[in-house]
């Protein structure tokens, strides 16, 4: 072993003996400060989740709203003809007379 | 799972329905832990008591994710090391250490250990901690937290692979390059110092 291996076990050895005293209740101010971050951001996380919920709903909302006007500009595409039958048999038959 | 007497399972559940008083209640029988954890790895411009509170704060929100597969006391350590290392991260790592930057309580062990190859004395067991902690500031977040836990607490690597996430291999590549940076630094202190 190297002369500073061995020197940096041996400080390693001696550090590792202090013992740090711990604090084995917590300060109340800490425990109520805590407790009462936990409350709002409990309560930030429940409007959060209603907001999340009305952004999904907002958006399907959207979605359904295209499909339906996509829907009808379709059929309206389809059936041209439907606006003139009647003009075109009223047509027919007054000539035909 | 009972926990020396008292059943952590029940408190972790009554938490997730937002019972207040469990959450005081595991606030508590974790403080011991958290605050060791905290002391151990705080950043120099962090308040402990923010840092701890942080440290609860993430616990809570993060209890649904809570198996019960591991202790609750080792899924609490990773979440309190991890968040005291993203607290670190932020801050530079201090230049090298310099003679002048010792006390002379912390120069005496230098010059105990230079000189002999016998263990230090009792009394030289303080100034010898305060001198790591300064080796310690040297070194990056990472590297501090596995000399922490294997040299300083004694742990093994499957306790701070339990602790961290990281794999055994890492911690050990780690735990040598710390080290290594570590005795770099105590040989320019030496060198021309002492003797």
């Amino acid at each position: 072993m190297k002369p500073i291996d061995d020197l940096l076990k041996r400080l390693f050895k001696a550090a590792a003996s202090v013992e740090r005293p711990e604090p084995c209740a917590p300060p109340f101010a800490l425990e109520a400060r805590t407790l009462a971050a936990w409350r709002v951001s409990r309560s930030t996380g429940e409007l959060s989740g209603l907001l999340r919920f009305f952004r999904v709903g907002l958006g399907l909302a959207s979605v359904l709203m295209v499909v339906i006007i996509g829907l009808s500009l379709r059929n309206l595409a389809k059936e041209p003809g439907k606006e003139f039958a009647m003009p075109n048999v009223t047509m027919n038959l007054a000539l035909s007379q | 799972m009972s926990e020396g007497g008292v059943d952590v399972q029940s408190w972790v559940r009554s938490v997730q329905q937002g019972d207040e008083a469990a959450a005081r209640a595991l606030f508590n029988h974790l403080f011991p832990l958290v605050i060791k954890i905290v002391r151990a790895h705080l950043p120099r411009r962090t308040s402990e008591e923010d840092l701890v509170q942080t440290v609860f704060m993430k616990l809570f929100a993060k209890l649904d994710q809570f198996s019960g597969r591991v202790p609750l006391e080792h899924w609490v350590s990773r979440i309190a090391v991890n968040t005291c290392l993203n607290q670190i991260s932020t801050e530079r790592v201090r230049p090298e250490l310099r003679w002048a930057d010792l006390s002379e309580a912390e120069e005496r062990v230098l010059q105990s250990l230079a000189s002999t190859t016998d263990d230090l004395e009792p009394s030289h067991n303080l100034a010898s901690r305060e001198l790591v902690d300064k080796l310690l500031e040297r070194l990056s977040p990472a590297d501090r937290l596995v000399i922490m836990l294997m040299h300083l607490e004694g742990r093994t690597v499957e306790e701070v692979r339990q602790i961290t996430g990281w794999n055994a291999s890492l911690i050990k590549v780690r735990a040598f390059r710390a080290r290594r940076k570590m005795k770099k630094h105590l040989e320019t202190l030496l060198e021309g110092n002492v003797l």
